[in-house]
């Protein structure tokens, strides 16, 4: 055994040797470590507008669930200067966050009025910002089923039928979906389905009685699922249902409506305060950087400007414009471990269902 | 060769024994030569499917080497740390490398020399060990953060490099007879020639094959099967040989030639225990026409003497027929019954010889037990007067009309044999008894005798079904027993030694006809008129019906010319008026039918010997006259009533009658015969139509319903007794299902629908 584990190591120890010896290796103090979804910053221009602005690399680490965020946020915290986190996971970090030192801040005085507003009456601290809105709403598939205006959500599910639907991996997300099925539905008046604070409990139950039959699949990805004859819907952000419909020539549709839609936040926060990480943090929520993350996400920027030339996007600029001020705000989550573990328990159950 | 092989003339046992061994000596070389060219298309086929089965199993093991690699990497791709990396930057990646290259030491490192892992973009994420020219690059496609392959999205790939005579080696381990391709010949494995690693779909790979070789077992075990089978069939077969011959020999051979020599040196035949079922039988037939030769040529002579006493027997009946107005009635009826019966005994004897069935040609028929039993009886007083034998009946008074089915020269046969034997038994003289009865459905003819007897072993022996040899049965007793058997009826013996001998037999009840005169009904008012040639007939009239009834004799009018008679009753029309009429008149052109034809009265009734004439039935029935058998007059039970409602006329006849309990088919019956002008007579229940059916013509068509309730006739018992009563068309009017074959009196049997609708 111990010669088989020391064999292992020599053998690592030597790989090692020849990888950094290769181009794997670099020089750390050149970096700016970021932690960011998967994909938002991606455009290489990004990462040469810091280089040429700040004189640093970008390191980009990604995640794709708000609960992996977490994990890797409280594992590695040292290790970034700026992060990019859903305001769902903001509830989950904030107290572990530092606040002084940054007048980051300052960039919100240039959102759109609508953005800045909401900014400064919620007492962000001043180092963490807006980085991008996305509407959370169905993508459907007209072959399967409509969803009208005002549609109830119990309704659009009954109608998918037992075709397949992909529900976003978040608990948080989840838990605002059957809020609002629950509250737009004739079954709002039962008191067993909500919390204390009014949201509809993240159970097992509660998640089944609205897929109802429905074929459900958990993921953030775009996956091979959308490509089927049977997708009937997916509930996701509105970026990525405009760049699906796009790349994929699929007759898919993508809804907007206050009963089924809300307003999702990413921010962006400077968590070490080096000028360097100030910069990048600067020059990553500047007009110029959040245009390119909104020409490769299809996601809002604070800034809120029709920016993207294609007129899917333009169409849903103008329907969220109009919409705005009808539509609620996620609000972050207290207890996303709590969250997680309630999550956990219902997608163990729909492996069961589905193993059946 | 093989043609005069087989043409060995085969035309005795030798010959045929001979042929036997040459067949089963061709069949054994043609097995053997069969099983040697299966052998060799056998090894020919698995000679040429050698090299299929060698690509074969190097696939089959090349494909397990790469599920066994596939399935490590799969626990790799799958780890988080892994997962992590994918997503890290080149900062957390330098910093996480030494934990993926720790990883990576699961994997063989022998077989794995180096691995690499990209994104989509081209971007190098991980390098370990070193590249070689034999190599396959996979995507890792992921769900979440789940490997998989069918839905997930492939964002990075994985390049495995190896080392090729690793792999062959590697392959050499999964199949001990795969090796790297030395002197013997080579298969050229393209290693990833699918379009999968595993579980992972293949972007990318080397273009590199190894050559390797497969060791095949050698045959040695099928040959030496082979040679151990076809040992051992030569033997099964040599030993089936000569079990064949063996058998044949004795059971078939030896026997055959041992009976042919007995034959041919005229020794009785003896049968061997191992004589086939076959043989046996045959012997026995032999044994049997040797024993039987004396009986056959005694056949041959009885046929010649039936056959020539005939034409003397036809000359004596002329004369006797030519000289009858010189004997009484009764000594003519004796003569002619006597011809009758010499005739069909020669006839049938000359019928038996020539092996025609005579029987066949005529069909059963209704015969009067009581009257067969006087004639023959009459016969036999004749036959054995000068042997002190005496001959008593004994008829239950019932018995006298008992009717049965049967063939009539067969049933005197029965019974005259069966006197004979009665009275061989008797060398010394004695009494036979012969007495009828009724017992149940059956009729009971016992004959007695004060004979011998017989023993009681040897009257089970001559019942049995198949008597043994020492049986010594009769030509009568079989005669009987054949013919009781083809009439369902029954024949028993009992007898005791020194004392006598009873046979009985037993003979199903049949029914008795509309046309059979059983009993006279008169009239305590009305009138007869006797009309016979022979004076005892009159005699015996006067004595029943004025010394018996007590009927005065001014009412009784004797006629014996026929003329005379219709010339009377055309003068005169006294009224009710019962005519008792012979069908026979000497010197006369008329017959009795004919007579009452033209005469009207109550109640016809032909008396006559003639009885079971078919064409003199036919004619009574049309005439609506009775037929009582001339023999049975003195017997016939006669009674005196009032006045009976007259007949219905001809001027307001019922065209059909119909009874039924149910109110609503009277009514539904009654309703359609006004609307189709029918005339119908309808009554509720079956007594209320008895009571008034003499109103009625005897072919008034009658319909009777089948159920009358609980406890209640059934229509078909109570058809029956209209059927005995004289009625002829009779129906059952029925929504049952009834075996109509069961109920041979009945016309037919109908729906409840009425058949004048």
């Amino acid at each position: 055994m111990t010669k088989i584990l020391l064999t292992r190591l020599v053998f690592v120890i030597l790989s090692i040797s020849i990888s950094y010896a290769g181009n794997l290796r670099i020089n750390t103090q050149n970096y700016v470590n970021v932690l960011s979804w998967w994909g938002y910053l991606d455009d290489p221009r990004i990462a040469k507008q810091v280089e040429n602005q700040c004189g640093v690399k970008l390191s980009v680490d990604t995640y794709d669930t708000n609960e992996e965020f977490i994990k890797i946020y409280e594992k590695h915290r040292q290790r970034y200067d700026v992060i990019i986190f859903s305001n769902l996971a903001y509830g989950a970090i904030k107290n572990n966050l530092a606040t002084n030192k940054s007048k980051l801040y300052e960039v919100a005085y240039n959102y759109y009025p609508y953005f800045k507003n909401y900014y400064f009456s919620h007492s962000y601290p001043q180092n963490v910002v807006f980085f991008t809105h996305a509407m959370m709403g169905f993508m459907y598939n007209p072959q399967i089923l409509e969803i009208a205006q005002g549609q109830n959500i119990f309704d659009i599910f009954k109608n998918a039928g037992s075709n397949y639907a992909l529900i976003v991996d978040d608990p948080a997300e989840v838990r605002n979906l059957l809020t609002l099925s629950y509250k737009t539905s004739e079954k709002s008046w039962s008191k067993d389905i909500y919390d204390n604070e009014g949201m509809a409990k993240l159970s097992p139950e509660n998640f089944f009685d609205v897929i109802q039959k429905t074929h459900v699949f958990i993921t953030n990805d775009f996956n091979q699922i959308y490509k089927l004859k049977n997708f009937a819907l997916s509930f996701m952000w509105s970026g990525d249902a405009l760049l699906y419909i796009k790349s994929s020539h699929k007759p898919y549709r993508f809804i907007l409506d206050p009963k089924l839609s809300y307003v999702c936040t990413d921010l962006l926060a400077q968590i070490k305060f080096s000028p360097q990480a100030n910069c990048v943090a600067k020059v990553l929520d500047s007009p110029t950087i959040l245009s390119y993350v909104e020409n490769s996400t299809y996601y809002f920027s604070p800034y809120f400007q029709d920016s993207v030339p294609d007129p899917s996007f333009h169409n849903l600029y103008e329907e969220t414009k109009r919409l705005l001020p009808n539509l609620s705000w996620i609000e972050p989550v207290k207890n996303f471990a709590k969250d997680n573990q309630e999550w956990e328990a219902i997608k163990l159950k729909l492996d069961e269902k589905h193993g059946d | 060769m093989a043609i005069s092989f087989f043409r060995a003339k085969l035309n005795d046992l030798a010959s045929f024994e001979l042929y036997i061994s040459r067949v089963l000596v061709l069949l054994s070389i043609t097995c053997l030569l069969l099983a040697f060219a299966v052998f060799l298309s056998t090894l020919y086929v698995l000679k040429s499917k050698e090299d299929d089965t060698s690509i074969e199993l190097i696939s089959n093991a090349n494909r397990l080497l790469q599920s066994n690699l596939s399935e490590q990497i799969s626990i790799i791709a799958n780890n988080q740390d892994f997962i992590n990396y994918l997503k890290s930057g080149p900062v957390s990646r330098q910093e996480n490398y030494s934990e993926i290259a720790w990883l990576m030491t699961n994997l063989d490192p022998k077989l794995v020399i180096g691995i690499a892992v990209k994104s989509n973009d081209g971007s190098n994420l991980f390098s370990y060990g070193e590249a070689s020219d034999f190599f396959v690059n996979f995507g890792l496609c992921y769900m979440g953060d789940r490997l998989n392959s069918t839905f997930g999205i492939c964002r990075h790939s994985m390049t495995v490099y190896m080392d090729k005579s690793e792999y062959a080696a590697y392959i050499n381990r999964i199949n001990k007879n795969i090796s790297i391709c030395g002197d013997r010949k080579c298969i050229y494995l393209i290693p990833f020639a699918d379009k999968k690693f595993g579980s992972f779909p293949i972007f990318h790979t080397s273009e590199a094959s190894i050559q390797l070789g497969y060791k095949q077992p050698r045959q040695y075990e099928f040959v030496f099967f082979f040679v151990f089978f076809v040992a051992l069939m030569l033997i099964l077969l040599l030993v089936s040989m000569r079990f064949v011959r063996n058998i044949i020999r004795l059971y078939l051979v030896d026997p055959i030639a041992s009976m042919q020599e007995s034959l041919r040196s005229g020794k009785k035949l003896t049968k061997d225990t191992r004589y086939l079922l076959e043989l046996s039988y045959l012997l026995k037939t032999i044994t049997q026409y040797q024993n039987e030769q004396i009986s056959i040529e005694l056949g041959k002579t009885i046929a010649q003497v039936a056959h020539d006493i005939r034409s003397p027997l036809i000359a004596m009946q002329t004369f006797v027929e030519s000289s009858a107005d010189k004997l009484d009635e009764q000594d003519r009826l004796f003569l002619r019954n006597t011809f009758q019966r010499i005739d069909e005994i020669a006839q049938n004897l000359v019928a038996r010889y020539k092996g025609n069935v005579i029987e066949s040609q005529e069909k059963n028929q209704l015969l009067l037990v009581a009257i067969a039993i006087f004639e023959i009886l009459n016969e036999k007083r004749v036959e054995y007067k000068n042997r002190q034998i005496t001959f008593e009946t004994d008829i239950d008074g019932q018995a006298y009309f008992a009717l049965i089915q049967a063939h009539k020269t067969e049933f005197r046969r029965i019974l005259s044999n069966l006197i004979n034997n009665a009275a061989n038994a008797m060398p010394d003289g004695g009494m036979i008894k012969v007495s009828l009865a009724s017992d149940g459905v059956y009729w009971n003819i016992v004959i007695q005798d004060q004979g011998v007897g017989i023993s009681h072993e040897r009257i089970q022996d001559l019942l049995a079904t198949e008597p043994s040899a020492q049986a010594k049965i009769g030509l009568g007793l079989s005669h009987a027993k054949a013919q009781l058997t083809a009439l369902k009826g029954r024949l028993n013996i009992q007898s005791r030694e020194g004392e006598g001998t009873c046979v009985q037999i037993q003979l199903p009840k049949a029914v008795s006809p509309a046309w059979l005169c059983q009993s006279l009904p008169l009239s305590r008012q009305g009138y007869i008129a006797v009309v016979d040639d022979d004076q005892t007939i009159h005699d015996t009239w006067n004595t029943k019906l004025v010394t018996q009834l007590q009927l005065p004799a001014d009412r009784i009018f004797h006629f014996k010319i026929p003329q005379a008679f219709i010339a009377w009753r055309l003068s005169e029309s006294i009224s009710p008026l019962t005519i008792l009429c012979d069908y026979e008149f000497m010197n006369a052109t008329e017959n009795g039918l004919d007579v009452l034809s033209q005469v009207n009265a109550a109640q016809k009734i032909l008396v006559t010997s003639h009885y079971n004439e078919e064409p003199i039935i036919q004619r009574c029935l049309e005439l609506g006259v009775k037929l009582l058998p001339k023999h049975l007059v003195p017997f016939m039970v006669m009674s005196l009533e009032e006045n009976k409602p007259a007949p219905i006329t001809n001027d307001q006849p019922y065209d059909l009658v119909f009874i039924d309990n149910e109110p609503y088919n009277i009514d539904m019956w009654e309703r359609f015969a006004k609307v189709k002008k029918v005339k119908l007579k309808t009554y509720a229940s079956t007594e209320a139509f008895w009571q008034e059916k003499d109103r009625f013509p005897l072919a008034t068509p009658i319909y009777i319903d089948q159920d009358f309730g609980e406890s209640q006739e059934m229509g078909v018992a109570f058809s029956r007794r209209l059927y005995e009563a004289g009625f002829t068309e009779l129906y059952i009017a029925t929504g049952y299902m009834l075996p109509s074959d069961e109920y041979t009196w009945l016309k037919g049997i109908v729906s409840k629908k009425p058949p004048f609708v």
